[in-house]
């Protein structure tokens, strides 16, 4: 087995001290603003939960808000696929075997993992947090946005993070890695452990039963499209590059929000080449993280080839469920015995960890 | 802790669950950390201005 590094260890420790005090910032700001205007709204608190109040104009985006974690986000994926398709970018990639991966992965997540989340917090959490029930719903809305937008995706970079820089987790993560192409699909391709162990999935089940539900629907769909838009293989980030007056637009865009050019560079298959740069690049909605702890490389380019070099299509069944599931294909990091990490990578150095640069 | 196994395909043996174990100890460890913060943090601002 693999052990980690003492110098990625130090730094993964002081990276996350650092996140505590980014969790605790839009808390210190509401803080100050209850300071300021000496409001005290938990003094009329009902504790019942917020309804989902739209602008007559966007009405229409009313159940696909509301759905989003059930069929709106199948929705969006499956119109912005038939796009994809439509212009062509999963080329020959998408053979027998890859299409299996992905359409599985796609689609049992969608009824395997409402039962656990529902029993999460319809039975655990009243359970362990009794009586707790919309205790946080005086917080006010932009509030209650920036906690779980904070809350939720830095939880997320740290597990992907984690995924990647701890060797005994990485075979969890590999099946997002595996596929040699880009594309909406490349947002649920997960083993089903990693999807179902999401941490903040949970962090953010929790803060809506204190009583942040509608910031948290607010943030799920806006990174649902971020989300989905830096997996997909169509670069709408391109036109930031190409034209000089929208460069500050794309400055500011490219360290705040994962674009296609920015996650792409996560998928590709090697970062020999300048722009791919599978070892950073973690953040899911925000970029801002990447930056923050130097773990991301900016390039405005995008990789040439995605995947792992290592790949040897395994099984659907072992990319999906592994490690209840083996591979039968010797020598794979989803076989019996096969190795930890398919490349063994050297040690970790401040030297050949990813840095934020512009090329 | 063999299920099955007629090739080495079908079967989680001691150290994929002590993996396993892991893997949900780092999971919450991340789930629960940001929530003392948070939820502490929220129930510090009602109790510092209700007094």
């Amino acid at each position: 087995m693999m052990s980690i590094d003492k110098t990625l260890s130090k730094k993964i420790t002081r990276d996350f001290s650092f996140s505590l005090l980014i969790y605790a910032l839009p808390v210190a700001v509401l803080f100050l603003y209850f300071g300021i205007k000496g409001e005290s709204p938990w003094l009329h608190n009902t504790h019942t939960p917020v309804p989902v109040h739209l602008p007559a104009t966007l009405q229409f985006l009313q159940p696909v808000f509301k759905n989003i974690r059930s069929w709106g986000f199948l929705v969006i994926t499956l119109v912005l696929g038939a796009i994809e398709f439509a212009l062509g970018l999963y080329d020959n990639k998408w053979t027998k075997s890859e299409r299996k991966v992905d359409i599985i992965c796609f689609l049992a997540p969608k009824f395997l993992l409402p039962p656990v989340t529902a029993f999460f917090s319809l039975k655990l959490l009243p359970l362990f947090l009794p009586g707790l029930a919309n205790q946080f719903s005086w917080v006010p809305f932009w509030a209650g946005f920036f906690i779980i937008a904070i809350a939720d995706d830095l939880t997320q970079y740290w597990y992907h993070r984690l995924h990647h820089q701890l060797p005994f987790l990485w075979r969890f993560h590999r099946t997002h890695h595996s596929a040699p192409y880009m594309g909406m699909a490349m947002a649920s391709r997960q083993n089903f452990i990693y999807t179902v162990f999401f941490s903040q999935i949970y962090l953010t089940a929790t803060l809506v039963y204190l009583g942040l539900g509608l910031p948290a629907l607010f943030v799920t769909v806006i990174k649902s499209f971020i989300t989905l838009s830096a997996h997909s293989s169509i670069p709408w980030d391109k036109p930031f590059y190409k034209y000089r007056a929208l460069h500050p637009v794309a400055w500011v865009l490219e360290r705040l929000i994962s674009t296609p050019a920015t996650h792409q560079g996560h998928h590709a298959d090697t970062t020999g080449d300048g722009v791919g740069n599978y070892k950073g690049n973690f953040g899911n909605m925000f970029f801002l993280w990447d930056v923050i702890f130097k773990t991301g490389i900016i390039t405005r380019k995008y990789p040439t080839s995605f995947g792992i070099k290592f790949y040897k299509q395994e099984e659907w069944y072992a990319q999906f469920l592994w490690p209840i599931f083996k591979s039968r294909i010797e020598g794979s990091e989803l076989s019996a015995k096969g190795p930890e990490v398919g490349d063994e990578t050297p040690a970790y150095t401040e030297e050949n960890s990813a840095h934020t640069s512009i090329a | 802790m063999i299920y099955y196994s007629d090739g080495k395909f079908f079967y989680m043996v001691f150290r994929d669950v002590e993996i396993l174990i892991k893997k949900i100890l780092v999971g919450i460890f991340i789930y629960i950390v940001p929530l003392v913060i948070i939820g502490g943090g929220l129930w510090l601002i009602k109790i510092l201005f209700n007094k």
